[in-house]
């Protein structure tokens, strides 16, 4: 992240106070890091156990920005933290995210820099390394990222799709947005909505794997299972037809749609 | 509830695992009903009068202390348990013996029944279903109550969506009496039973939390003719991602689990997310998304996945190699396609462990490998030097594979 350009003010690593890593200062603790430093934002690598504590730990210190990257994290800490968020006007994304990542300027994640490009593409996806195998296609055929937000993975998370394009709604570096999402859960959904009912203003294309996944089997990510009825790609890509949203096929044909609305 | 498990100071529930996926410990836990039962019992919920038996004796010993009629349940993970004849009542001591020496030892649903429930029929005035469940959109708990429970809850969703009444719990303040009676209140009810029924919500609530349950469901939840509820039937489900502070739940993995395949079984052993599908063509990929994506490009191409499995992020030769060990395990598979795209996995370590792995459980079928990223030049040499195909997109990759997988099947066909 500090060889992206991302300005790292401290560290947090309880019991590990006065380490220099990186040239970074380490801190026992969020309160204490922000008595010497200013810091709008935190990312959070600790591990599931201890992720709603830490969680908790910056938001109450007044972080209005976290990014939770790991995954495995009880269901009921998530729900915890995000209200908790909400509460006191702090935006979480993720938890189970790669991260966030403006190109050229600041990445708040671990998605590997080489794949995006700067331009006026806005992306929000579920998945991880599906969202560089997008970025990278959307690169190779010259249509740059503005924003890359990573969700995540997990049933339960914080800023969400439609959270995130009323965002990418009022930004004036994103002409365009792709979705990239996948079995399980509605947000897909909610999302085909908000863009039909708000006749959002910027072109949107979707793109949903797991066409082709079993019912009732997880696949891979937390949220990533369809039960009864709910959360089958078909029923995702329906929606979004019906709100106008098109939906690619396979990965490479993001661009081709994209090129014939922008 | 009279008991033939002896209870002790820490209760032992046994957790039978029904893994539907398989990443590392990553499972879905449900609890057998009478695990169930025992933990509402614990917080102070009514059950009806029975007793938990796994063989013939027990169960007629059981029955000197219940009255008639009483109901015999199969104790199975599987859903659908009524329909399949899992549930069983019996008027009679004679009635009951034949009904118990039926299904104990048999097989519902698949899955063969060691233990069931017998106990006393409740007569009911109304069936109820109140259940805890997570609503991921809301990202907190829901309560469901509905007077008209009995039935399978998503037939009474959509048939009478109306009759299900809904209520967020915010995770923050939780679910208490005054709210839970508020809830009730709008129910009809009144006085004695308003409180009676909301306190056994609040209780149901305290149970979730305190498990950490995806979801916790009484169906039906008796009102006898007196007024008293009953729970008849329990159902939990854990949020295995919570496991790590339940140490009071002990684990016994089943030795076949009736969801899941024996590569699947073996698989979270290495902490693998496999699934088994029914075509020929073995999938490998870093990230489920991204193998998810591949499943849906191979269908495009009229090729049919074997499996669904993700290695899971920096994957190394040894984690690689078991993965294609136990896809390649599967004699229906015919080739296989693997697809990395390394942010952090190294290539060269994927190519080790994918060359190894065709030298040692090849059996001269086919691999196609997708590949870029870190180490990738290194990671194609390796796959060069033993003539294993790779390509940069993976479009390419997976329009080889189904190609190559049409011919094996055709070879098969004239052969």
């Amino acid at each position: 992240m500090i060889e992206y350009g991302t300005k790292i003010e401290a560290g947090v690593t309880p019991s590990k106070a006065g380490a220099v890593v990186e040239g970074v200062p380490v801190y026992n603790s969020v309160p204490d890091a922000l008595n010497e430093h200013r810091a709008d934002a935190s990312i959070l690598f600790v591990p599931a156990f201890a992720a709603r504590e830490a969680a908790l730990e910056a938001i109450n210190a007044g972080i209005r920005l976290l990014v939770i990257i790991t995954e495995r994290i009880p269901v009921r800490d998530t729900m915890e933290v995000i209200a908790t968020a909400e509460k006191m006007g702090s935006i979480v994304i993720g938890p189970n995210t790669p991260g966030i990542i403006t190109p050229g300027e600041c990445k708040i994640g671990m998605m590997p820099p080489k794949v995006f490009t700067r331009g006026l593409v806005g992306v929000i996806s579920r998945s991880g390394t599906l969202t560089y195998e997008v970025a990278a296609q959307l690169s190779n055929k010259g249509f740059g990222q503005s924003t890359c937000i990573g969700i995540g993975g997990d049933p339960c998370i914080g800023l969400d799709f439609v959270e995130a394009l009323e965002m990418f709604r009022e930004d004036k570096d994103t002409k365009a947005i792709v979705l990239v999402g996948e079995i399980g859960g509605n947000s897909e959904e909610r999302a085909a909505h908000y863009i039909k009912e708000t006749s959002y203003p910027k072109p949107v294309v979707a793109y949903v794997a797991g066409r082709s996944a079993p019912m009732g089997k997880r696949m891979g990510h937390a949220g990533a299972i369809i039960l009864g009825k709910a959360g089958t790609a078909g029923n995702k890509i329906q929606e979004f037809e019906m709100a106008g949203v098109g939906v690619a096929k396979r990965p490479s044909e993001i661009s081709e749609m994209l090129g014939q609305l922008i | 509830m009279v008991s033939n498990r002896v209870l002790e100071d820490t209760v032992t529930i046994t957790v039978h695992l029904r893994q539907i996926s398989s990443k590392g410990r990553q499972l879905r836990l449900k609890l057998f009903e009478y695990e169930g039962k025992e933990i509402a019992q614990m917080f102070g919920l009514p059950t009806p009068r029975g007793a938990v038996v796994d063989n013939v004796d027990a169960a007629l010993k059981s029955l000197e202390s219940l009255s008639f009629p009483v109901v015999l349940k199969a104790q199975i993970l599987a859903g659908g348990r009524k329909k399949a004849g899992g549930v069983l009542f019996a008027s009679s001591k004679d009635e009951a013996e034949t009904l118990v020496k039926k299904l104990i030892g048999s097989k519902i649903q698949d899955e063969p029944v060691s233990r069931i429930i017998i106990e006393e029929k409740m007569p009911a005035d109304r069936e109820l279903y109140a259940g805890i469940s997570i609503s991921r959109e809301r990202r907190c708990y829901l309560l469901l109550i509905s007077r008209n429970g009995g039935v399978d809850i998503e037939e009474l969703a959509e048939r009478d969506p109306g009759s299900i009444v809904r209520k967020e719990i915010d995770p923050l303040t939780g679910l208490g009496q005054t709210k839970a009676e508020e809830i009730v209140r709008t129910l009809g009810y009144s006085v004695d039973q308003l409180r009676k029924l909301s306190n056994l919500l609040v209780r149901l609530y305290e149970i979730a939390r305190t498990y950490d349950a995806e979801l916790v469901e009484v169906n039906p939840l008796i009102e006898t003719p007196t007024g008293q509820f009953i729970l008849a039937d329990f159902k939990m489900i854990v949020d295995d991602n919570s496991l790590f502070r339940h140490p009071d739940l002990s684990k016994r993995l089943q030795e076949r689990g009736t969801e899941f395949t024996d590569r699947e079984l073996e698989a979270q052993k290495y902490g693998l997310s496999y699934v088994d599908l029914s075509g020929n063509i073995g999938v490998l990929g870093n990230g489920a998304g991204l193998v998810m994506a591949t499943l849906d490009l191979i269908a495009q191409f009229n090729g049919a996945p074997a499996n669904f499995c993700d290695l899971g992020g920096g994957a190394d030769e040894e984690r690689v190699k078991n993965a294609l060990r136990i896809l390649l395990g599967n004699e229906k598979v015919k080739v296989v396609l693997v697809n990395i795209l390394a942010a952090f996995t190294k290539c060269h370590e994927v190519a080790r462990g994918i060359v190894d792995a065709r030298n040692r459980f090849g059996a001269n079928r086919p691999i196609v490998v997708r590949m870029i990223g870190l180490f990738e030049d290194e990671g194609k040499k390796i796959l060069r030097e033993a003539s294993i195909p790779y390509y940069d997109t993976m479009e390419d990759a997976t329009r080889e594979a189904a190609r190559l997988a049409m011919e094996a099947a055709a070879d098969c066909l004239s052969s």
